[in-house]
């Protein structure tokens, strides 16, 4: 069973979230000096052994790593296409929260590899309370998400009741706005974690690359944080259009409201990362400017990617991948609004010849 | 009145070809397409209503799917089979979309919405309605507005009979003001309801009267 969740549900997740652990990676390797690499991640280990609150931070951040792909996981379950797991609830309780165990194991493998070397580093350095507070939340966690969706598999027929189910406002919602009630009716907790993460890295990269003169580029690899963070939430949206919009297809919509729709919302979707830009970059109009075309292109590219590669997740994890290389040299050298303009040119000229072929 | 042309029509699902042919035409009336499951009736529907990628070319009264997309919904109204839309609007909140769209007042659907006995469920979130309900809303969306060509696919499944004679009522109107209607069932039309001008059937990934 555990082989088949592994080529399934953690293939997908690391396939949907490629951008985030790109990112990730960026941020404990690239963000030190090669030189000095080693003796910085020995002493973060060492601090977060012995500081209870830093490791406090760490477990932290592990919980909401864990709870990203619990959710994940919850919602693959809901879908068509994932029915099949279903047919596990005939196998042993025991056999049953094992996999599931198992599963998140893998899930969570980014960290939980983190979470080992830290354990090592307690061990050698004796620092016992550590080593006990690791082993108590590792397992916890991991057997506490096991017996959820456990239950979840096997007791369907029981009534849930939905966290954070916001009630909002009785007032009418014009068409433009339905992705963004979708986010909020359906998805409240994907979008909370992703801002959460958005927010982490698009701060961590400031922190990171902060010099004594400000430099455009480091807030605009920020907006690049930020554009990768959202990669699953546009293609969850991206689905969802798919299905409970297909009708729109068949009324007179001219193209360049359809784009409009979009980049209306893209806009919204972005905009507490628009701000928190505005802020660091000290409101100077032209890096404004260049920050929001960029963040809407990249974003809007994406999303349209999704139509070429007819939702193939290892594709999708393979453009990400170019996407964040050449962003990079396009920031690294520069030229990060020639770029944004380019790519603005290519969706723009992309979605109106899906419009034009029905796809849209 | 409305014709229709279709030309070199290829739709494939892959490597699976589900139509293809030369030409068909159709001209004022009410067309009864017959086929058994599977045979391509919703994809030839989902084709004309511009809605799925398809080679070959479409036309409403010489004006080209290709050509001006706009122009050419904006003469055509399609309900599905299986209609599906965002859970969390209320139907007054579609009815309104659609309005707009068709630029058209939510007042003028105000009969449909008697008629169907739906007066009491627009106000109320998508997801609290029944599959008739919801095929009912479709209905009502798909006749508000005046479209000069209609594709209904299945209109009649899970519809109650009185239902069914509205939408019978709705159709006769439709056909005194000249629309054309292209109609899907695997239920039998009430000959005495509505006159049909013509029956085709789907085989083989061609079309061809019955």
């Amino acid at each position: 069973m555990l082989s088949v969740y592994i080529k399934t549900l953690a293939r997908e997740f690391y396939a949907q979230h490629a951008g985030l652990f790109i990112f990730l990676f960026y941020m404990i390797f690239a963000a030190v000096e090669p030189g000095q690499m080693l003796s910085f991640h020995l002493s973060l280990l060492i601090g977060i052994s012995a500081s209870p609150v830093i490791l406090g931070i760490f477990l932290l951040l592990f919980t909401v790593y864990a709870l990203k792909g619990f959710l994940f996981i919850r919602q693959k379950l809901n879908q068509d296409i994932y029915q099949f797991i279903y047919i596990s609830n005939a196998a042993a309780r025991k056999t049953q929260i094992l996999n599931w165990f198992g599963l998140f194991m893998v899930i969570c493998l980014p960290m939980l590899i983190y979470a080992v070397m830290l354990f090592i580093t307690a061990v050698l350095h004796g620092n016992y309370i550590t080593i006990v507070a690791l082993c108590i939340y590792l397992s916890g966690i991991f057997f506490l998400m096991a017996r959820m969706t456990y239950q979840r598999i096997n007791y369907q027929f029981t009534s849930i009741k939905i966290p954070f189910d916001i009630e909002l406002p009785g007032i009418s919602k014009p068409y433009w706005t339905w992705p963004l009630y979708y986010l909020l009716k359906e998805q409240v907790i994907m979008l909370l974690i992703c801002k959460l993460l958005s927010f982490v890295f698009f701060k961590g990269i400031i922190w990171a690359f902060a010099g004594d003169t400000p430099d455009v580029r480091v807030y605009m690899i920020a907006i690049l944080a930020a554009i990768l963070s959202h990669t699953t939430l546009i293609a969850t949206v991206l689905r969802y259009e798919k299905v409970n919009l297909s009708f729109v297809n068949s009324l007179p919509l001219p193209g360049w409201k359809r784009l409009a729709h979009t980049v209306v919302f893209i806009v919204l979707l972005l905009l507490p990362e628009f701000v928190l830009y505005s802020f660091a970059s000290g409101f100077i109009p032209y890096i404004i400017i260049a920050g929001i075309v960029f963040g809407v292109s990249g974003l809007l590219l994406l999303r349209l990617s999704l139509y070429f590669l007819g939702d193939d997740m290892d594709r999708y994890l393979k453009f990400i991948f170019c996407f964040f290389v050449i962003s990079m040299t396009a920031i690294i050298f520069s030229q990060f609004f020639l770029f944004s303009l380019l790519m603005l040119f290519f969706v723009t000229a992309y979605h109106y010849y899906l419009f034009n072929r029905n796809m849209l | 009145m409305a014709e229709l042309n279709i030309e070199n029509l290829i739709k494939s699902y892959g490597s699976f070809t589900v139509l293809a042919f030369e030409r068909w035409a159709l001209k004022d009336g009410l067309y009864w397409i017959k086929g058994g499951n599977g045979t391509g009736k919703t994809t030839l529907f989902k084709v004309i209503a511009g809605q799925t990628p398809f080679d070959g070319g479409v036309s409403i009264n010489g004006i080209s799917l290709r050509r001006n997309p706009s122009l050419y919904r904006s003469l055509l109204s399609f309900a599905e089979a299986e209609p599906q839309y965002p859970p969390f609007i209320t139907g007054n909140e579609l009815l309104d979309f659609y309005c707009k769209v068709r630029k058209t007042t939510i007042k003028s659907a105000d009969e449909l919405i008697e008629q169907f006995k739906m007066g009491d469920f627009m106000n109320n979130k998508i997801n609290s309605y029944s599959s008739g309900m919801l095929k009912k809303l479709s209905l009502i969306c798909a006749f508000t507005g005046n479209t000069e060509f209609y594709l209904l696919d299945e209109p009649l499944i899970t519809i109650d009979t009185a239902s069914a004679q509205v939408l019978y009522q709705c159709i006769q109107s439709r056909r005194k003001e000249g629309a054309t209607f292209m109609i899907s069932t695997h239920q039998a039309l009430e000959h005495t309801a509505v006159h049909v001008d013509g029956i085709f059937e789907i085989n083989q990934q061609k079309i061809s009267p019955c």
